[in-house]
């Protein structure tokens, strides 16, 4: 909504230092995203109850919004092809589960690398596969 | 426009966030004091920064679009038009992991100046809130909107070719002349 503008060179040192000051606190985000993709799990065994896709869909939504700005951009990336998937479902049927540990998986190997050039291509793949699990047009969630 | 934004205008920036995540409060906090702010304000729940707005003017607020009893916009809405909100014309950046257009016009409709999808480096963060301070809207208080002038400022455009509009002969002068009577007749 607003023009991007060229920056003073103090704020590039400032942009600089933040970018520094983030990759001292990742480490600590990064307990906390192995926990709650734990949790995520849990919630994806616990059944179809509509309570629980809520659940799901808000805990993924701000494992998306959140990974990204740490530094775990794999993860952030997994995190928005299942969280197009959950909003675009009606209810968790018996296959989601699969599809939510599945996502679990590769999060929680992308949040904890560092990942060998095997690894990221697998974890690319995936993430390729997993944006088909919604056709374009369906999602209505970023 | 406001000719430049410096490391100044960043340090002397009053700076409130509304977010109900503890880790987006912890990073977006931990980027601003980098970025040298010096007065940072923040907030947990929507009713409670609405709360602390009624006593504390910060010169930037970011507030998340997901929020616990309100959202986003509406806390947007809410600053823009109560009376007892003491930063109503503040500048407001609205940030969130939605990406659809839909979202982006909610946030503007409620009175918000940017926003910004989720996630985002501290370079992303720096532009947009130098961006919103070099550009300041005027302020509208109208029936069905109050906030920022959504309208795009008029351009004012340069010349900088030659002056061709004494490049006619007097023939093609007569010529064009002529044409526009007999069309006119």
């Amino acid at each position: 909504m607003s023009d991007r503008a060229t920056l003073h060179p103090d704020l590039e040192l400032r942009v600089a230092r933040a970018e520094a000051a983030i990759a001292v606190i990742k480490p600590k985000f990064q307990v906390a995203l192995v926990k709650d993709l734990a949790r995520l799990g849990t919630l994806g065994d616990a059944g179809t109850a509509g309570e629980t896709l809520e659940d799901l869909r808000a805990l993924i939504h701000d494992i998306k919004g959140n990974a990204g700005g740490f530094g775990f951009n794999l993860v952030s990336e997994i995190a928005a092809g299942l969280n197009a998937y959950l909003v675009a479902i009606p209810n968790l049927g018996p296959l989601d589960a699969g599809i939510v540990h599945d996502h679990c998986n590769s999060m929680t190997i992308a949040a904890t690398g560092p990942l060998d050039a095997d690894q990221n291509r697998q974890i690319e793949e995936f993430i390729r596969l997993s944006q088909q699990l919604v056709p374009k047009g369906i999602d209505n969630d970023g | 426009m406001v000719e430049a934004v410096t490391g100044e205008t960043i340090s002397n920036l009053r700076v409130m966030i509304i977010d109900d995540s503890s880790y987006m409060l912890a990073l977006v906090g931990t980027i601003l004091r980098m970025f040298e702010v010096k007065q940072i304000e923040t907030s947990r729940s929507a009713v409670n920064g609405l709360q602390k707005l009624q006593r504390y003017d910060p010169g930037l607020i970011l507030v998340n679009y997901h929020l616990d009893t309100m959202d986003g916009p509406e806390v947007t809405r809410t600053i823009r038009t109560n009376p007892g909100i003491v930063s109503a014309r503040a500048p407001i950046i609205l940030f969130s992991a939605y990406g659809e257009m839909e979202f982006v016009e909610q946030a503007r409709d409620a009175g918000a100046n940017d926003y910004l999808v989720k996630p985002f480096s501290p370079r992303t963060l720096m532009e947009h809130v130098v961006a919103v301070l070099r550009n300041p809207r005027d302020f509208v208080a109208a029936l069905e909107y109050t906030g920022p002038d959504r309208r795009l400022p008029s351009r004012q455009v340069e010349f900088g070719g030659e002056d061709r509009r004494d490049s006619l002969s007097t023939a093609e002068q007569d010529a064009v002349a002529e044409n526009y009577e007999a069309a006119t007749k």
